[in-house]
């Protein structure tokens, strides 16, 4: 089942995070709050235009997300996955915390972000 | 090299602390990111996919060894240990912190650099030939009139709000080794009859999503009217050009859309008015400038050495470096030396803080003290003795960047796509990486000789596609990741832009049509043909039958 996560960078150093429960913002997509488009979605965006006015982050927006097997947070389009887990080309720079990340120096052969997962 | 004087150095360290003023501003909540992002933007300062990132200009591409470390510094202090070159000899940073980038920029100045002009809408760091003053086709060294472009186009009031960015390359060779027909503004440096300097103007030319190339406004522009040629074509593109869409707004549409001779007769009816004005460039500050990129102290050397010569015979490792990325200087005795930065299966143009520090050592050691950024995202140590070449392969082979591959299938550009570009739609690094590979073998290469393989992650084109022998550009269908491929583009002197083979191919299987292209050029070649000129020969159809049979198949 898909689900949404409010993403954005954070102002002060630019970086990649998520909304997380209890409203703070997480560095890692498997700590963002997980959340049902519609009036659960356009709350919690209030929430996030709230935290651009309060310098925290810049240009909050929603992304859509698969749970997988192993209860991992996954974003459907390839972009988001890429912001969420790194850059694919140098795997000291790919978020090697998050489980199902790929990391691709090694074998650049098997880089597809599709289909996995 | 262009040393800051008092008014340049005032000017950069005043433009860090104005930056550091906005960016405390904006760090309070005093400005919106709307408010800020142009502001950032003239202090080249983005905000890509995973962070900021910084592009710092390179003018003209020549800096020092000291330079240089500064360079490695901010990697590992501000960075996280890596700088990319990118297409226009500037360094791109991809992950500094906002709140840290005054003091990046502070640092940057202490050397004498910035990151000005690098951004926004208006005339962008000022590019060359990256073997200007030391090879031997050029009509005088082009950074000279690089610098006098830049100091006319820093902060020039006109010009700071234009429309949409506006580059400005400068060459001085009949050999295009700085993409000249493809800049809003190219400049060839040529001699008349009686002797005079003067300035082949091209203008109009771009790539992104309407490539085209340059148009010839003036044959021979005298080198005292650049500056006044240059603001009559601004000021008409200033005037005419389209502000209603940012798609439309480039130099190169209002040429294609108001027709060269119209365009033309109003830049001259506009030169006219300007030519004899404060904007002629006097001979005194052409000399002191020129006084800048002075000759380094060359010794008197043969010709031949006989060192190198045995130590080329001795060693076919050496001799092929020697052969694929060293060039011939005008002085007895020196060489040209090409230093690729795409080793194999790593990002083109990246570099680490290390090996930029190891180069800086090295550029100091073996060739003047200066290193050299070219547009194809490698480095060049521009005089180097002949006689010193096996040490300086041989020390550049232990930081691995001894690849031999300059001008072959694995010297390719390509952009920082998706992997860090919050426009792209594609990767085009990691596609980079798997050709590298696919062609690792330098034989192969070597066979194959030159082919331009250039990548864009979109159709802005920054991977410069278009003018690649073979192009690919990544495209996003629905949802995935595709790569449309395009044949028969250059970017130099032969300048042409590529023609899209067919339906593009998914991420799985592009590289396999990449060695069926190629396969199939290696089947048609005659005798040493290049990629380039077998396909002007044959065409496109063999290629698009070879990549699309079950087209033929149903045609049939």
């Amino acid at each position: 089942m898909t689900r949404q996560v409010i993403t954005a960078n954070r102002l002060k150093d630019g970086l990649v995070v998520f909304l997380a429960e209890d409203g703070s913002w997480a560095d890692s997509i498997l700590d963002a709050q997980l959340l049902k488009a519609g009036s659960e979605l356009d709350n919690r965006l209030v929430l996030a235009n709230a935290a651009e006015q309060a310098k925290i982050v810049v240009g909050p927006y929603e992304i859509e997300v698969t749970e997988t097997d192993t209860g991992d947070i996954r974003p459907v389009r390839y972009r988001e996955r890429i912001r969420a887990y790194g850059p694919s080309t140098h795997a000291d720079f790919a978020r090697q915390d998050i489980p199902g990340h790929l990391t691709h120096l090694d074998d650049v052969s098997p880089v597809y972000f599709n289909g996995v997962g | 090299m262009y040393r800051y004087d008092e008014f340049d150095r005032n000017f950069v360290n005043e433009r860090v602390t104005e930056f550091r003023g906005q960016v405390a501003r904006r760090l309070s909540g005093e400005m919106s990111e709307e408010e800020f992002r142009p502001l950032r933007l003239m202090n080249g300062l983005y905000l890509q996919l995973h962070a900021y990132m910084l592009r710092v200009a390179i003018p003209y591409g020549t800096f020092s060894s000291v330079q240089m470390r500064k360079l490695a510094h901010i990697a590992r202090t501000y960075d996280r240990g890596y700088g990319h070159f990118t297409t226009r000899q500037n360094i791109q940073f991809n992950w500094p912190k906002l709140d840290q980038v005054p003091d990046l920029l502070a640092e940057l100045a202490d050397v004498e650099m910035h990151a000005i002009q690098t951004s926004g809408n208006c005339i962008r760091n000022v590019t060359a030939d990256p073997y200007a003053g030391a090879v031997a086709d050029e009509v005088d060294d082009s950074r000279i009139w690089a610098e006098i472009v830049r100091q006319w186009s820093t902060l020039h009031p006109e010009f700071t709000y234009l429309g949409r960015k506006f580059k400005i390359a400068v060459s001085a060779s009949d050999f295009d080794r700085a993409v000249i027909r493809f800049h809003d503004i190219g400049l060839i440096l040529k001699k008349n009859d009686a002797g005079e300097t003067g300035f082949q103007v091209w203008v109009g030319g771009g790539l992104g999503r309407t490539p085209m190339i340059g148009k010839v406004f003036n044959e021979f522009v005298p080198q005292q009217d650049l500056l006044s040629y240059l603001e009559a074509v601004l000021r008409v593109y200033n005037m005419y050009g389209r502000r209603d869409n940012k798609y439309k707004a480039r130099i190169k549409i209002l040429v294609h859309e108001t027709g060269i001779d119209e365009l033309k007769a109003k830049v001259e009816a506009e030169w006219r008015e300007i030519r004899d004005s404060a904007l002629k460039v006097p001979d005194d500050e052409v000399a002191r400038i020129r006084s800048y990129f002075a000759p380094p102290p060359f010794e008197q050397l043969d010709a031949i050495d006989r060192s190198f010569e045995t130590k080329k015979f001795e060693n076919p490792e050496f001799a092929r470096w020697v052969t694929g990325n060293v060039v011939a200087h005008r002085e007895p005795g020196y060489r040209i030396v090409n230093i690729s930065l795409k080793p194999e299966g790593l990002p083109p143009g990246d570099i680490t803080a290390d090996q930029m520090e190891d180069l800086a050592d090295l550029a100091e050691t073996y060739s003047f003290d200066e290193i050299r950024a070219t547009h194809e995202q490698n480095l060049v140590f521009a005089h180097v003795k002949q006689s010193e070449l096996f040490e300086l392969w041989q020390e550049l082979a232990e930081i691995g960047l001894a690849m031999p591959n300059i001008g072959k299938v694995s010297d390719m550009i390509a952009c920082p796509g998706l992997d860090y570009c919050a426009l792209a739609n594609a990767r085009a690094i990691p596609l980079a990486q798997r050709i590298s590979k696919r062609y690792a073998d330098l034989d192969q290469q070597f066979d194959l000789g030159e082919l331009k393989l250039k990548i864009s992650g979109c159709i802005n084109a920054c991977g410069h596609h278009h003018v690649g022998h073979i192009g690919l550009l990544g495209v996003d269908r629905r949802g995935e990741e595709y790569y449309q491929i395009t044949l028969g583009g250059s970017g130099a002197e032969d300048a042409a832009i590529g023609s899209i083979i067919g339906p593009a191919f998914s991420s799985e299987t592009v590289v396999d049509a990449l060695e069926s292209v190629i396969s199939l050029f290696v089947e048609l070649r005659l005798d040493k043909e290049r990629f380039l000129d077998t396909y002007r020969r044959v065409g496109a159809a063999p290629f698009k039958s070879r990549l699309y049979p079950e087209k033929l198949d149903a045609a049939a």
